[in-house]
């Protein structure tokens, strides 16, 4: 944080205006394809070497399952292509598949293999690509890498996935709370965590002299006298 | 037709006039914690540049000089500590009012992060419920302010 | 090869391609220290310390004055954290910390059906719920697979309303920094015309007439319309004339000119969509790459500005503001052309939901508001995701705020015009 972002200096701004102003938002030119299979073809071309476990296209595009040691090369190929060229991360999403039924409390299946799936969705500014690259991880040692160098914006969303479900990521430069508060042991966005579970971070008070309630709620006159008069 | 007529708009939407009037009358200063607001259709958007005007003083440059805490929606554990401070540094005689929370029904979904009560947090002397509060309970709840200030003073 | 990394000066781009073949990362566990203190507090002055100074070491006591910002202050439109590293009157670095309207939104929206989520969405936007509320019907009618359906009359009024929530949004922040300048004409016009364009997206919205699955519950009819366009347009007439003025404003010009610029490569990285990317020049709409409700049939005018300051952000939100209107004008009209069906309201909660994920984004007033939702085979909703513009801003208040000066950073903060519900959801 103590680095200053570069202003460009009067000259250096028009050239930037200038460079920008060709790039659109929607796209045209020879760049960007219609092909739906554009990016996961992309992949297969440039680098055979990287498995991919499932591919697909749902709402937000395309979308791709990778082993979470491979999560870096595929953003940073993805990130430094010029045909696909996404470079903003929009979101970190994590989804908890443990199941709260009762027949895998029974069962006592504790250590799933791909308890935690986590959902980096990804666009680009210059081509009208969007992405959407998930892993998988185990209820043992939940942990995927972390993409804070390639994408600065995970720094938050990457705390904020430790905080909620408890999800390390590896190689993040400081991960701690970003939401709740030093005292708050667990993580509440877990399945298994209980509903109406609180966590007062002051200790509360027992109250002597209770409050007068006011409600909008159409009562009779014996509970209008009782309420006012307490 | 969904138009609503415009002075049923303003009944509806002057409930922080009104707070407003009834304070300067009683020659009261507040201050005024704004929360979070609860879910409802009728949300006081339009109150919100009043609110922010309650926010920077009604005679008040902070709670060191202000008579009543008005605190406005849903507050976050992480925020009642905070709350605690302010209602910590007013000094007696003060009163809290708190405003605007929707009665808690056993169908309403309870949140990990926000405080049931804040009676619990602070001792609140008069509790409105209902955002925006019709202007019978906001009547109602105001006089059972005055009342609980003439008790204690 | 063209692409806004290309423009910018002096940017050494780590190759990430070839560095990312090589040996991986080594795995660095952060340790139980690391996640209770922040890393700020090891550099402040010991007496600050929180503890006794007992067995404190007698580390270099920090040069600069750490000053802590919040989170409840008069001058902060909501509760936030700014730790401020001040030298003398200039801020070298801003540690932000969130969480304090944190509401475990995703959470409740879990155990909600999607009628309740209308209700509960409200909490996320309290000043403008319509665009959470408008986004989640959206949502709801692409995992059903029903958009096609839904009639012209309901997306030309969505669009009104959409763009109306844009209007007022803007607003709000116009009048924010009208007030911390004193320019007491604009403050003046603007608050005004707050007032009236929210009445008017209040008739518009009614009780809860977008908050619904595949329809509208109650549309206007042509005589409401007709009166709120004149409404929105009445209101809009000193707007107008604020615009050419505002430039001329000597004190909004150095005020904000050249107030907390920032390159587009931190807005970029950092997510950051919407009137801030927009007034850095970058040329990005949420509403012409994925249009939804009838956008595609209304051309938004894509407006950008040349520097990036605070003063071309507040020009950017004037202008929008009164695309903005004029695309409200323009959805009315088409409304009252356009067949009077309101759509067949569907229950969603009637049945099991088709399992499957589904992830949709809109242009909200601050960037691109994106939700993410999951059904597991059960037909069980099983993960809602929140993601707002406002969070990305704040994540990037640290580049917002370096190196300004101690007077400028509210007026830097309001001119964001950040949500504070929405940040910490």
């Amino acid at each position: 944080m103590t680095d200053v972002p570069d202003a460009p200096a009067p000259d250096e701004r028009d050239t930037a205006a200038d460079a920008v102003s060709d790039v659109d938002g929607v796209a045209d030119g020879p760049k960007a394809t219609q092909n739906p299979h554009h990016l996961v073809e992309l992949l297969r071309q440039r680098r055979r070497h990287l498995r991919l476990l499932d591919t697909g296209v749902d709402s937000w595009g395309e979308t791709l399952c990778v082993a979470a040691d491979d999560l870096l090369h595929v953003l940073a190929f993805l990130q430094a292509d010029p045909d696909a060229d996404l470079e903003v991360l929009v979101d970190v999403v994590c989804i908890d598949h443990h199941e709260d039924s009762d027949e895998a409390k029974a069962s006592d299946v504790d250590d799933d293999e791909n308890r935690f799936e986590v959902v980096y969705l990804l666009r680009s500014v210059r081509l009208p690509y969007q992405l959407s690259v998930r892993v998988f991880t185990s209820s043992e040692h939940p942990q995927v890498p972390s993409v804070t160098s390639l994408y600065p914006s995970a720094d938050w969303l990457e705390r904020e996935l430790y905080e909620l479900f408890g999800v390390y990521a590896d190689g993040h430069p400081h991960l701690r709370g970003l939401l709740l508060y030093p005292d708050f042991v667990s993580h509440p966005m877990r399945r298994d965590y209980p509903r109406g579970k609180a966590q007062p971070m002051v200790p509360l008070r027992t109250p002597q002299h209770l409050p007068v309630v006011v409600t909008d709620l159409p009562v009779d006159d014996t509970g209008d006298a009782a309420q006012d008069a307490s | 037709m969904t138009s609503t007529p415009d002075s049923d708009i303003d009944a509806k939407l002057g409930w922080v006039q009104r707070i407003l009037q009834w304070a300067t009358r009683e020659s009261l200063s507040a201050y005024v914690v704004e929360g979070v607001l609860p879910a409802s259709s009728t949300v006081p958007w339009l109150q919100k540049a009043l609110l922010e005007r309650l926010r920077l003083g009604l005679g008040v440059t902070g709670p060191e000089q202000a008579d009543l805490l008005v605190v406005v929606g849903d507050i976050s554990h992480k925020f009642a500590p905070v709350v605690q401070d302010i209602w910590a540094r007013m000094s007696a005689p003060s009163w809290v009012l708190h405003l605007g929370v929707l009665p808690t029904t056993s169908s309403s979904p309870v949140s990990y992060a926000l405080v049931d009560s804040l009676h619990e947090v602070v001792p609140v002397t008069v509790r409105i419920e209902g955002l925006p509060p019709s202007k019978d309970a906001l009547e109602r709840g105001l006089q059972a302010l005055r009342v609980r200030m003439r008790e204690a003073s | 090869m063209k692409s806004v990394l290309d423009a910018l000066p002096d940017v050494i781009m780590p190759d990430a391609v070839r560095e990312a073949d090589a040996a991986s990362i080594p795995l660095v566990r952060p340790d139980d220290h690391d996640l209770v203190r922040p890393l700020a507090e090891e550099e402040l002055p010991s007496a600050t310390r929180r503890g006794s100074l007992m067995g404190a070491d007698t580390a270099p006591l920090s040069r600069h004055l750490v000053w802590t910002f919040g989170p409840s202050h008069r001058a902060l439109p909501f509760p936030l954290q700014l730790r401020v590293e001040l030298s003398g009157e200039r801020v070298l670095t801003v540690d932000p910390e969130i969480g304090w309207s944190h509401q475990g939104l995703e959470r409740m929206l879990e155990f909600g059906t999607v009628d309740e989520g209308f209700g509960l969405l409200a909490r996320l936007h309290p000043t403008t719920p319509l665009v959470p509320q408008l986004l989640w019907a959206h949502l709801w009618e692409t995992i059903l697979d029903v958009v096609d359906e839904v009639p012209a009359r309901v997306c030309w009024l969505r669009v009104a309303g959409l763009e109306l929530s844009r209007v007022v949004a803007h607003l709000d922040v116009l009048r924010a920094l009208a007030e911390v300048y004193a320019d007491r004409l604009a403050q003046q016009i603007f608050t005004d015309a707050h007032k009236a364009c929210a009445r008017a997206l209040w008739t518009l919205q009614g009780e809860a007439n977008f908050c619904a699955v595949g329809g509208m519950r109650d549309a206007l009819d042509d005589s409401a319309l007709t009166a709120l366009e004149d409404e929105l347009q009445a209101a809009l007439v000193g707007v107008g004339q604020m615009h050419e003025q505002q430039l001329r404003n000597v004190a909004f010009v150095d005020g904000l000119g050249g107030r907390g610029v920032i390159s587009i490569r931190n807005l970029l990285d950092h997510g950051v969509t919407g009137p801030a990317l927009r007034a850095s020049g970058v040329r990005d709409d949420v509403r012409r790459r994925h249009p939804i409700f009838a956008y595609d049939a209304l051309e938004p005018a894509l407006v950008t500005q040349q520097d990036s300051d605070a003063l071309s952000r507040a020009t950017q939100r004037l202008q929008e503001l009164s695309d903005a209107s004029r695309m409200v004008l323009q959805a009315c009209h088409e409304a009252r052309r356009a067949d009077p069906s309101l759509g067949t309201l569907l229950d969603v909660d009637d049945k099991p939901l088709p399992p499957g994920r589904c992830a949709v984004s809109l242009e909200a007033p601050n960037g691109e508001m994106a939700f993410f939702v999951d059904v597991d085979a059960n037909g069980k909703l099983r993960r809602t995701r929140l993601r707002t513009p406002s969070f990305a801003l704040a994540q990037c208040l640290p580049h917002f705020l370096a190196d300004a000066h101690l007077d400028d950073v509210v007026p830097i903060l309001l001119g964001l015009g950040m949500v504070g519900t929405a940040i910490d959801c």
